[in-house]
């Protein structure tokens, strides 16, 4: 750094950090559901008692019916894509603090039994490897490194294109 | 001059008894380049002395390159690093709290704000107070650590 000593004229410049630290509460339907996908690798959502609809991640009240949800549902881990793209702009992953390698495959994915979307990356990478409709399957990190973490899921392969 | 680092994010999660809390942090690293008049002054700290710009009859602390009317400042006028609270107030803060005040130093007509470092039953409106200059010599505000009972 150009500081002490420097001629008047030589520019100063400041190298400085804006540090943003925060905490994000889960949530008891939340850790439920990270907690079930650290130690069983398994996805959980909540059921609608009156439309049957099943949310995914859960939630303790329907937004669409006022209904309170307490009913715990298995769904996954296979589901269709709903809607998808191939990322190719680099930019930081605020769950890991590095770049993720582009291009790479980011979907809405309709689990199995679910009636809402999760959305996740793809294994595929390529604009001809992916479409809605297409089947996939999550693909979780082994036991030992999961954490609870929508991370603990690496990405979601392919099962049909 | 190198490229600022590229901005970082981490994610620990916690495990408690009222479920999981994701600690996470992102920084955000740039580069600021100071302009003339605030070079001054940030190198000025580095070498324990405090600088203000003439302004007609005023010495405005820290040194600007305009005055309040849009002209230009004059030369650069050392100022003491002792002067009189204008006005304070103090910040709860975790750790304890925080007392910022409006310093007005020997020979500047503008205060500056800094920390004040005062027993709380001696803050006042036109309290003596003095600079207690940081260990490390840097062109930052934080040359000086806090404004003291002089």
């Amino acid at each position: 750094m150009s500081g002490v000593g420097a001629s008047a004229d030589e520019p100063l410049r400041l190298p400085l950090t804006v540090r943003l630290p925060y905490d994000y509460a889960v949530g008891r339907y939340g850790s439920r559901f990270m907690t079930a996908l650290r130690d069983e690798g398994k996805f959980y959502g909540t059921r609608d008692p009156v439309s049957g609809a099943v949310l995914v991640p859960p939630r303790p009240i329907n937004g669409m019916t006022g209904e309170h949800l307490d009913e715990w549902v298995e769904v996954g881990p296979a589901g269709t894509v709903t809607g998808c793209t191939i990322v190719e702009t680099p930019f930081v992953d605020p769950m890991t603090g590095r770049q993720r390698p582009i291009p790479y495959g980011f979907a809405f994915i309709r689990l199995d039994g679910a009636d809402t979307n999760i959305y996740h990356f793809l294994e595929a990478s390529r604009h001809e490897d992916i479409r809605v409709g297409m089947r996939v399957e999550a693909v979780f990190k082994p036991r030992a490194e999961r954490v609870g973490s929508l991370a603990d899921v690496i990405c979601f392969r392919t099962l049909e294109p | 001059m190198a490229e600022p680092a590229t901005p970082t994010a981490s994610q620990e999660v916690e495990v408690t008894p009222d479920g999981l809390v994701y600690h996470q942090v992102i920084s955000v690293p740039y580069q600021y380049t100071a302009g003339p008049a605030q070079r001054a002054f940030l190198r000025g700290l580095a070498e324990r002395r405090i600088l203000g710009s003439r302004a007609g009859d005023a010495v405005l602390v820290p040194a600007r390159p305009f005055a309040p009317d849009g002209s230009r400042t004059g030369d650069l006028v050392e100022v003491g690093d002792h002067g009189e609270v204008v006005a304070w107030t103090t910040v709860p803060r975790d750790g304890g709290p925080v007392t910022y005040g409006l310093i007005r130093l020997d020979g500047a007509t503008t205060p500056l704000l800094h920390r004040l470092d005062v027993p709380a039953e001696r803050l006042a409106v036109g309290l003596r107070v003095r600079a207690r200059w940081a260990a490390e010599p840097t062109p930052s505000i934080t040359a000086i650590d806090a404004f003291v009972l002089a």
